[in-house]
């Protein structure tokens, strides 16, 4: 593929991912979108399993008076949960490989990439799991630091040069300076995802079978492009704008009406049409996620496969 | 790239052209750089605008009030509005952003936008933006339009890239082998595809991780010295330098 006088170097563009990204996903909806519905389903199936097993819980103590029995249902229900997680993150995984596969012209079917990815399956759980803590450290660390900043600053800037609250231009620029720290320790946030973004590709494609190893090499191969992948990453966001905001309105309206309504003068016609746009946003949002989890993990794939022909020339053949 | 769309227009001289569309994701980066530059130049201007307020009594009297937010709305339309005509006027349908991510605006015949289109395009901006209807627009119709687009008759394309424009280092040890190749070698034997293949080996080589340099030089040397029958090649010669030979005999034997 890729031969063409318009593309003399054979790498894609930030904007080329993410239109790539749209393309193969519309070429190949209703494939990638039955792997979604699998995994959503996975993920009703834990919601199921644990309602299930505290009616179980409570049934068995109903009966037996004793605590004792909660602990063989505990364990059921985390090693039920466990397993339906990771079936979960697997099928995430083989959407990745599905569309991986198509860019390097050795297509697979839903059936083939599911029975190759699933002896991996707790890696991917594992995989999943240490993506998600080294996020949340690094949320948590450049929170804190970006609170202390903030602090320091309004400090300086009330107290500090004496200027007072009241004064309208200090409040203008605090609040200027807050709006774009924020904007800041997003992008940071983004570049550090950026790391780890293509995570999954090497367990799902490479012969590996280790998370961590899976995860050093996403770090390896974005290292030098980790701004660019992090750019493509803003990108594709908005271009799901139109699906999530379409996902989340109906709840956040429903949110604002029953906020604002709260209280003894509360209408319990607007409380009603809350409940509704709400419960109706729930599924909104559930659907929204079907649709634009794919997408991810389709732009995932391509993102990888341009980083390993960048660093490793893979598709360089005669 | 099978996977941007393409889109064939005949100009009034009934040339045809074939484009390669900019694709949302372009459009999309563009956009994003565009709106920085807006807003900005707008706060830029609310801030002297404010300045002005502060600092003029007159302009804070009540029978100025109103002639004061009419202003003030004529002058964010006017800088909404003003900056993509200007600059797709000016730019010949390029404007910061486009021009970073290297598309552009053209009449669906080819032809260089004029400021009707670009005030058109301009004009239902705020209605492709409003719930994001233009992403959905440029996304499932097959000329990537958005409703501005439509009206103004316009399409997005990628300028094209041409080869002049990437610079490939070639060693000087490189000159001397081609001219023994195309004595020995049989180079008719590559295809043009080949030699693309070359270019972009050579092209994205500095880039290639080290350990990467030396086994894919290896296996593209070995692939195309078979393809030429000098397989066996002297095992003294540096696979790197072969490949920048081999690409150079080509290109003097079938490119002028």
């Amino acid at each position: 593929m890729m031969k063409n006088n318009a593309d003399p170097v054979g790498t894609l563009s930030i904007g080329n991912v993410v239109t790539t990204g749209t393309t193969l996903y519309k070429s190949n909806f209703k494939r990638y979108l039955q792997v979604s519905l699998r995994a959503t389903a996975w993920v009703v199936a834990i919601v199921a399993a644990s309602v299930g097993f505290l009616f179980v819980g409570v049934a068995l103590y109903g009966i037996t008076k004793s605590w004792l029995l909660s602990i063989p249902v505990i364990l059921g229900w985390v090693a039920v949960t466990f397993y339906f997680l990771a079936k979960y993150s697997t099928d995430r995984a083989v959407i990745c490989r599905l569309a991986y596969q198509e860019l390097a012209d050795a297509p697979e079917t839903v059936q083939d990439a599911t029975r190759q990815l699933l002896p991996r399956m707790w890696g991917f759980l594992r995989l999943s799991w240490l993506v998600s803590l080294y996020l949340f450290l690094v949320a948590l660390i450049s929170y804190i630091g970006l609170a202390i900043v903030i602090s320091i600053l309004i400090a300086i800037l009330t107290y500090g040069l004496n200027l007072g609250t009241g004064n309208i231009a200090v409040s203008f620029a605090i609040g200027l300076l807050v709006v774009v720290l924020i904007l800041l320790w997003f992008a940071l946030l983004i570049r550090y995802y950026a790391y780890w973004f293509v995570a999954e590709l090497p367990l799902a494609i490479e012969s590996t079978t280790s998370a961590n190893f899976s995860i050093s090499r996403s770090r390896q191969l974005s290292a030098i492009a980790a701004n660019k992948v992090a750019a493509i990453i803003a990108v594709a966001f908005l271009v799901t704008a139109p699906i999530n905001l379409l996902g989340n309105v109906p709840s956040f309206i429903g949110q604002i009406m029953t906020t604002s309504q709260s209280g003894p003068f509360a209408n319990p016609s607007t409380q009603a049409i809350a409940s509704l746009l709400m419960l109706g946003g729930f599924f909104l949002g559930l659907l929204a996620e079907l649709i634009v989890m794919p997408f991810w993990q389709v732009i995932k794939a391509i993102v990888y496969y341009d980083l390993r022909n960048r660093r490793e020339g893979s598709d360089l053949n005669i | 790239m099978k996977f941007l769309n393409r889109v064939k227009s005949q100009t009034p001289e009934s040339v045809e052209l074939e484009f390669i569309l900019a694709g949302i994701g372009n459009r999309t980066l563009a956009l994003i750089i565009d709106y920085l530059i807006w807003s900005f130049t707008l706060f830029l201007l609310l801030m002297v605008w404010a300045f002005l307020y502060a600092q003029v009594p007159w302009l804070q009297s009540n029978s100025a009030r109103l002639w004061l937010s009419a202003i003030q709305l004529l002058m964010v339309f006017a800088v909404y509005i003003g900056y993509f005509v200007l600059f797709e006027t000016l730019w010949r349908g390029q404007t910061p952003g486009k021009r970073h991510v290297k598309i552009r605006v053209i009449r669906d015949d080819g032809r260089n936008v004029g400021i009707q289109q670009s005030i058109l395009r301009a004009l239902l901006r705020p209605i492709d933006d409003l719930f994001c209807l233009g992403i959905l627009f440029i996304i499932f119709t097959p000329q990537e339009k958005r409703l501005g687009d439509w009206v103004a008759g316009t399409i997005l394309i990628q300028e094209g890239q041409t080869v002049a424009n990437q610079k490939i280092g070639l060693s000087p040890a490189a000159t001397d082998l081609a001219s023994q190749l195309i004595e020995t070698g049989h180079l008719a034997a590559l295809t043009p595809d080949d030699f693309a293949t070359m270019r972009k080996y050579l092209y994205r080589y500095p880039a290639l991780d080290p350990a990467a340099k030396i086994q894919v030089s290896d296996r593209l040397a070995r692939q195309i010295l078979a393809k030429i029958e000098l397989a066996d090649r002297p095992p003294s010669l540096d696979a790197h330098l072969t490949i920048e030979a081999v690409f150079l005999a080509y290109q003097q034997q079938f490119r002028g």
